[in-house]
């Protein structure tokens, strides 16, 4: 049960980020209230294609 | 790397359900298959000169601490919470060279395990399992490639050693339990009560103690290598050298045996 919740939580939490922020950052009342922590996730999720090791 | 996630969940998880009917060579022939969708998807070491080594690197790489991972899986909180601790210090390390997107995923781990952590501390009433354990390994495996590790300011290669370093503990325990399981002519994949913790608990310290002192070593190994990324070859050497005097004092912990009362020295 335990490697369950720990895969599935993960799983749902990284999809929902994923799949969340362009949808929330669509949102008028975001753009106000969760302007900062919008730009990070957008920040973060664009800079993955961009970063090299 | 979240396709190649769930193939070894599902690995684990037949074999959590089918127990010893699921044989050992489907359970690998699972892993590598992650494995080799993870290199499919792109994920791979880049610092060999030729690309069928870094292919087969890689491999060995993601198989290897996904297997040390499930090895590690032997007392209450502690796979998961050595998982935690390489996560502490991926994460230090992804934030300081702004790799924002690997920071969020690693922090998103970080929950799954602290959230676990609560139930599987000792005296645990939920576990891993193959598939929690198989799951965690490959992640941290996959995070580690994802990862950058030289910054501009690296001066030397040191920093490639850097994932070795924060997944020190579950490679030395893997590396020691295989090596005596071959030297008795046991097969690798049994179970046994020889890993660093059961080493500790023999030694006199309660499970919890035991678990405890291993994150401590996990952290004392992997946090100075954060460094490495902005050291000269000066600093560099200084924390190698630190590190390798932490595993000499696992070494030591591994191998040393409790003198019985009979032969105790003194007076």
């Amino acid at each position: 049960v335990g490697g369950v919740a720990v895969w599935g939580s993960f799983t749902v939490v990284v999809f929902a980020g994923y799949l969340g922020v362009p949808v929330i950052a669509r949102l008028p009342w975001t753009e106000t209230s969760l302007a900062g922590p919008l730009a990070m996730l957008q920040e973060a999720t664009g800079s993955r294609s961009s970063c090299s090791r | 790397m979240m396709f190649g996630g769930a193939i070894a969940f599902g690995v684990g998880l037949l074999d959590d359900v089918f127990g010893n009917r699921f044989k050992v060579g489907f359970k690998l022939a699972g892993q590598v298959l992650a494995a080799v969708v993870l290199v499919l998807g792109g994920i791979r070491t880049d610092f060999l000169v030729y690309e069928p080594l870094n292919i087969v690197f890689t491999i060995l790489w993601v198989v290897g601490i996904t297997n040390a991972f499930n090895l590690l899986d032997n007392m209450d909180g502690l796979s998961a919470g050595v998982a935690f601790a390489a996560c502490l210090v991926l994460l230090l390390n992804a934030w300081l060279l702004g790799e924002f997107f690997i920071s969020l995923v690693l922090v998103a781990l970080m929950g799954s395990l602290l959230g676990f952590l609560v139930y599987n501390w000792h005296p645990a009433s939920i576990f891993l399992g193959d598939c929690g354990s198989l799951f965690i390994g490959f992640t941290l495996a996959s995070l580690t490639l994802l990862q950058r590790f030289v910054s501009h300011a690296s001066s030397t290669y040191f920093p490639v050693l850097m994932p070795v370093l924060v997944l020190a503990l579950p490679i030395l325990d893997t590396a020691t339990v295989v090596f005596i399981r071959v030297r008795e002519r046991r097969p690798i994949y049994v179970g046994d009560s020889r890993h660093l913790s059961h080493r500790l608990v023999s030694l006199g310290m309660s499970p919890p103690l035991a678990v405890a002192t291993i994150y401590l070593m996990a952290l004392g190994i992997g946090l100075g290598a954060v460094g490495l990324a902005h050291a000269d070859l000066v600093h560099s050497i200084l924390i190698l050298v630190q590190a390798l005097a932490v595993v000499a004092v696992v070494g030591v912990l591994l191998f040393y045996e409790r003198r019985s009362p009979g032969r105790a020295d003194g007076p």
